[in-house]
This record gives structure tokens, sequence and C-alpha cells, in this order.
């Protein structure tokens, strides 16, 4: 069993904090068509194989339900034109490790999001500029719109009321009122957006955009943007997390191999972590106290364990082959 | 000239419906001019029915995502399409399409002479020329605020060439170049350059050679004889095939490459090289762009396009793509079909283009060139046989990128500007 490996005086310092010990971190790795369940204390529990056929079927996405008993992972192949039997949703129960279901997802999957009431995936299809809802429990295709051309990005606003979804191409943000399963616009962000995610109120929403530098802040009431907060033409921005209350808006800069620290208040950068920072950072998500933040880096096949207090390096995990997402699922509060 | 195919694309998504959006762009009308084929189409040096044809798939998907797009924001394109095997007709083909097709943009510029005609014709009616082929340096000092170079300058591709091969060791360069305009250009560029010591390498000697003559033993003994580490063919396409396989019946035991024309960037001229000299043919080539490029949505655009036309996406269908996606979000973001306008917003400093390369892009204020970085690729031991899809993406490997975009704490801009001329090389223009 693969341990946490220490940069420092590991130890307690590393760990996780007692309340963030029922969780188990997912990691889907892209390259080895694998999913990586990690303990609270950076162990591998178990490796889910998500398909015989590393370097040909691609797991990346991560989605965990509300109740965070089950990981959807978005499952395609590396040929992003071609139409698999592969490209599906994966449901796994989080305690057990084992596969619950594949909900076929044809075109490509690629990023996911699940409503706060658990009923609804939504999922990117990268190959065929669309977006697809489907029931959770039954894979039933609830909707499917036009998005921009490759879809990347996909977020369930918390109220419930709206999905949006990014076009990296197109440099779009496409609005579904998720109620109504009705599209509603297309905004213009910033070039090449990647990831897209809402603020706890579901008043805003942050898009990164990875060429152009910038994290566009939309009023979600508005269906405007309206802030634009500048990395640097050179920050390749990616995946996004929120800080539980919203305060810090945590930004995986990929090619770069740093991460961002962002006061949502003021939109001022509060700091670039980079110091023994995995290579290429991709996806991100926050411990449910806030206190750790955990990058999956694909080029270093590793987690970065990141302190909110110190803003700083204080861990690395190993993972599989192209660590692509990351997300936290519950382990042992289940009734 | 005949406006010989015209392609209207349309917005239509099938079975999926639009929101009800306020038509913010109005609908971009984009004129190709390429030189497909024909009688008047030379077979050397230009012979360019190849790679325009190439570019034509790239301006076709380019056209077709903008269709995807007009069903987000409004817009959209109509792609009309003129073949034009010389610069005359390129130059009536230009005008026709302005006057009678309403084009806000032309495409095109295989050759010097090309890209002059549609950069006249278009400082004369006001329209956003987009070069997508045509590299030579002199059309960079044109003084056009109209005039966009899509395709990268000889300077550019020089000095990629410079930085690879000397850092790989190889700094006496011995020079064949081709006795004509292009030739001499390229010659005294690269001589002024390698004269500067700005990258360290020193001409070990030089040939011309009568760019119709094809019987290319002398250049070839001189190859052989040369106590140069490594020979660079400034000639057309043809010629270069036609030196490597004279190399290989000499015997050159040295590394051998050459100047990358838009008709030797392309699977189809790796496959000719190898076969040509299955040894010297088997050199490494300076590339816009690479069908196996991997990263930052790279992969994505190379499946769309091999999936849409069943082949890799060459550098001139790239540049193509990136012409009229270039083309569309100026469109977008002026809703204007001023070519003025259009142009205004490629040359603002704060405009930036994702070319899929993995870096924010723009337009060098000086001459108006894209800046960018380059691409390396070896061609393969197994390049000349096959035509399917996965045969046809082996004839080449990916093995470098100049600038490397890759360089934490570095200005981007600065970084690309590593390669081609600066404001200081070019002419003010009042």
């Amino acid at each position: 069993m693969r341990q946490l490996i220490s940069l420092a005086a590991l130890s307690a310092a590393t760990a996780l904090p007692a309340s963030a010990q029922d969780y188990n971190l997912f990691v889907s790795n892209e390259y080895g068509a694998s999913v990586g369940v990690i303990d609270a204390e950076g162990r591998e529990v178990t490796t889910l194989p998500i398909s015989g056929r590393p370097g040909e079927v691609r797991p990346r996405g991560i989605a965990i339900s509300p109740d965070g008993r089950t990981a959807y992972i978005a499952v395609s192949d590396f040929n992003p034109a071609s139409e698999r039997p592969e490209d599906s949703i994966v449901a796994v129960d989080v305690a057990t490790g084992s596969e619950l279901r594949r909900i076929r997802a044809g075109g490509n999957p690629e990023r996911l999001a699940i409503s706060p009431d658990g009923r609804v995936i939504w999922a990117s299809l990268e190959a065929i500029a669309q977006a697809a809802a489907y029931d959770a429990e039954t894979g039933a295709e609830l909707g499917r719109f036009p998005t921009g051309v490759e879809p990347e990005g996909v977020a369930a606003s918390p109220d419930g009321a709206w999905a949006y979804i990014t076009g990296e191409t197109s440099h779009s943000v496409t609005i579904i009122d998720a109620r109504e399963m009705k599209l509603v616009t297309h905004l213009l962000v910033g070039n090449r957006p990647r990831d897209v995610i809402f603020s706890p109120d579901s008043a805003r929403a942050y898009v990164s955009a990875e060429i152009g530098g910038t994290i566009s802040v939309i009023d979600t009431g508005d269906r405007a943007v309206v802030q634009t907060i500048d990395l640097g033409l050179d920050s390749r921005p990616v995946e996004m997390v929120l800080s539980p209350p919203g305060d810090r808006l945590y930004v995986a800069g990929g090619g770069t191999s740093t991460v961002y620290v962002i006061d949502t208040a003021s939109g001022e950068i509060i700091a670039e972590i980079a110091e023994q920072m995995g290579r290429r950072p991709w996806g991100i998500t926050a411990s449910p106290d806030g206190s750790r933040t955990f990058t999956a880096n694909g080029m270093s096949d590793s987690i970065t364990v990141i302190d909110a207090d110190c803003l700083c390096v204080t861990g690395q995990i190993p993972a599989g082959r192209g660590a692509h997402s990351v997300e936290m699922g519950v382990v042992d509060v289940q009734g | 000239m005949s406006l010989s195919r015209r392609l209207l694309l349309g917005a239509a998504m099938a079975g999926l419906a639009a929101p009800a959006l306020a038509q913010t762009a109005p609908r971009l009308r984009v004129g190709a001019v390429l030189p497909l084929g024909g009688p008047d189409l030379p077979l050397a040096p230009a012979n360019l029915g190849r790679p325009a044809r190439a570019a034509l798939d790239g301006l076709t998907l380019s056209a077709e995502d903008a269709a995807q797009n007009a069903g987000l924001f409004g817009g959209g394109v109509d792609l009309l399409v003129a073949n034009a095997p010389t610069a005359e007709a390129a130059r009536r083909a230009a005008a026709r399409l302005i006057a009678h097709d309403r084009v806000s943009v032309l495409v095109g510029g295989f050759t010097a002479e090309d890209a002059l005609a549609l950069s006249e014709t278009a400082a004369a009616t006001g329209t956003l020329f987009l070069n997508i082929a045509a590299p030579q340096d002199a059309l960079r000092r044109i003084c056009d605020p109209l005039t966009f170079h899509v395709e990268a300058s000889a300077a550019m591709y020089l000095d990629a060439l410079a930085g690879w091969f000397v850092r790989a060791g190889h700094r006496r360069w011995m020079v064949v170049h081709s006795d004509d305009a292009d030739g001499q250009a390229l010659m005294a560029r690269l001589d002024s350059r390698l004269g500067g010591a700005h990258w360290g390498a020193r001409l070990a000697g030089a040939v011309a050679v009568d760019p119709a003559a094809r019987d290319l033993r002398a250049a070839a003994r001189e190859m052989a004889r040369t106590d140069a580490d490594m020979v660079l063919l400034l000639t057309d396409w043809m010629t270069q095939l036609d030196l490597l396989a004279a190399a290989e019946s000499v015997g050159t035991p040295l590394p051998v490459t050459g100047f990358p024309w838009a008709a030797a960037q392309t699977r189809w001229f790796y496959g000719a090289s190898r076969q040509a000299a299955p040894e010297a043919g088997r050199s490494y080539r300076a590339t816009l762009w690479e069908p196996t490029l991997d990263s930052y949505g790279a992969r994505e655009l190379n499946a769309r396009f091999a999936a849409r036309w069943g082949r890799p996406m060459d550098a001139p269908a790239w540049a193509g793509y990136q012409a009229v996606k270039i083309a569309t979000e100026a469109n977008l973001r002026t809703s204007s079909l001023s070519g003025r306008d259009l142009a205004a917003w490629l040359s603002d400093p704060a405009t930036v283009f994702d070319l899929h390369k993995g870096i924010g892009a723009s337009f060098r204020p000086w001459d108006r060139q894209l800046r960018q970085s380059l691409y390396l690729v070896q061609i393969a031991a197994a390049a000349e046989g096959g035509s399917e899809l996965e045969r046809l993406e082996a004839r080449a490997a990916l093995t470098g990128e100049l600038p490397a975009i890759y360089m934490p704490g570095t200005d981007p801009v600065q970084r690309l500007d590593q390669i081609g001329d600066m404001a200081r090389d070019m002419p003010r223009c009042g």
C-alpha cells in the first residue's frame, strides 16, 4: 500500500484533520484507464479498473453525488472523433469501490456535474459540441443541448436552477435552465474556457480561460460577465475549486505547475503556489472543512496537498498514470 | 480565373433547438483565392494544388465550426472559393469576390506574387487579407494595415532551424539555394543572421542552382565534399527532392534539411522525400503544424479534421482553419463587416488568439505577423507507404518546438518573439 510521501517533517502536519477522515479521494488516471481511491491519510485504498485498455480508454472528469456516496466518472477514448462503446458515465459506490452501473454517453464525455438533489448528471460531450442531462438512476437521457465547439467544463448551480457548460474552441459558456431543461443563452468569455464552477449561493459563476489567462466572473441573475480576473497571459488556468464559504478561489495552472489563490471579494491574487507543486496540476478539489486543497498532477502522476493556512505544499501522494481529476467522497458516514 | 466552387455553410444544427438570441454579429463572407489546379498552374517551383486543397479542407472545417458558433451568437460565415492558378488570376478573383460577392475578408497567398496581388487588392478596397501560405519576408515589409500573416515568415522558419540545429551541434552550414528571387532572399537573410553570430552558426559554403535545372549532381558533389556539419536547401520543394536524390546517390553523410514551403509541409512531401532519398530523406523538417500534436486542444482539432476528411491536418490545412477562425472571431467581437474594423481588432495589443498551440498568440504590431511557435519533425524510415490515415500520420514524428512555450517566469510575447524579424528590422510605415 502506497503511503503519503512527506516533503518535510510530515506526520501530523500533513495528515488530514479528523473532520476530513471520513472522506476518500477519487483520482481519475487518464493514461492508466483506472480510478485510484486514496484515503484521508494518503494511503491507497484500491484502484478501480475502468478498462483493460490503458492508452485507449481514458477516464477524466469525476463528480460526486451530493450525499457523497456515489462517484461518477466520465469515460471516453483518445480519439475524440470516434464513437466507442466505452463512451459512458461509470457510477461507483464510494464505500465499496464497486461499479454500480454504466450510463451510455456517446460523443466523448469529458466532464460531469451532479444536480444538488443528486438526480441529474450533466455531461459535456466533447466530440459533438453538445451537453446532455441523464437520470442518475436509470441513465435515461433527459435533455440534449448545443454548446460551443469542444465543450468541457460543466457545473450545476447549488440552487438547482442552472447548468453551465464551457466551449473551448468557441470561447463560450452555454446556460441551461436546469429545471425546465431549456437552453437559455450563450456567453462569450476568455480564450479556451476549461472549467466553470458556481459560488455557494449560486449568485456567481467562475470560468477559467486557459489561453486567455483569465477568470470570467458571471452574475448568474443578469447572465453577464461582470468581472474578468487577469492571471497573466501565461498562467494557463484550468480546474478551479472554491473554499467552502466561497471566499477563496483555488485555480490550477496546468501549464505552469502553479496554483493561484484568489480572494473572491476583491478579485486579487493572494498567493501563487509553485514551490514543490506536482507537474501539470489539472484537477483540484478541497476538503469539506477547507483546510486542504488537492491537485491531480498529470505529468508527475501524483496528488499535491496544499495547506490552506500557509498556502504552501505540505505533501505529495502517488497517483496512477496521468492523474486528471480529483474529488472527495464520503466513506464512513453511510447509514 | 473561375469561381469554380462555392461553399455556403449554414448554421443548421439538426435536432437541436437554438435559443432565441439577439443576432449581434452580421454574417461574414470570406473569399478564399487558392491555386487549386488548371493548365496555368506551374509545375515548379509552385505546383501548389496539393497544399491549396489541404488549405481548402481547413477553411471548410473552420467554416463549419463557425456555423456551430452562429447557432450560439449569430453571425456565421459564407465561404466562397475561387480557383486562381496564377497571380493575375488571383488578382481578378479577388476583385470579383469583393465587387460581386461582397466578401469582407480575403484568404490565400501561396506565392509572393499571389500574396502581393491579394494584398494590393485588399488595400484598394478596404478588405482584410489573411496570408496563409506565403512566407516571404518582403511581404512583411508591406506597409498595409489590412494585410496579416497567419503563415510564419521566412525569418521565423530560418531562426527556428538555426535554433534547433545549433543546439544539436551543427554549427557549420552548407547552403544550396536557388538562383532566383526567393532563393536569394532566403540566402541573404540567413547570411546576415548567421554572420551576426546570432545563433552561433556560420556558413561553411554556398552553392547556387538554377531552379529550372533538373540535373543537380554538381551541387550534390559539393555537398559530399564540404566540411560542414549539415546542409540546408533553400530551394523550392521540387528541387529539394531532386537534391536529396542526388545527395543520396553521391553518399552525402550529412543531415540535410530544406526550407519549409507550404508544399514541403505535407505528409505527401515527407513520403516523397523518403522515396527520393531513403537515408538523406529522413531528415528533420520545420513545420507550422503537426497532425500528431497532442496537447492544448491540438488532439481534438487534429481528430476532428481527420474524421471530417480522412487525412491528417497538414500545415496548410491548419493555416486555413485558423484564418477563418481568426476572421470569425474578429467579426463576432466587433459586430462589423468592415475590413478596417476587423483589422483594427486584430491589431489591438489586447487581442489574443488560441491557435491550438497552447499559448496565447497575437499579431506583431510592426509587420502584422502572427506570433507562434513552430515544430520540428523527423521524417520516418517507413514514410513512403500507404495512404491510410494511420500510415500517413506515421510518415513523420514530432521531435521539437521552438520557441518552447513552457518557460515559466518569462513573458509569452517575448518568448514567441525569439524568432523572426523585430521592429528594428522593419521599415517605418508613414
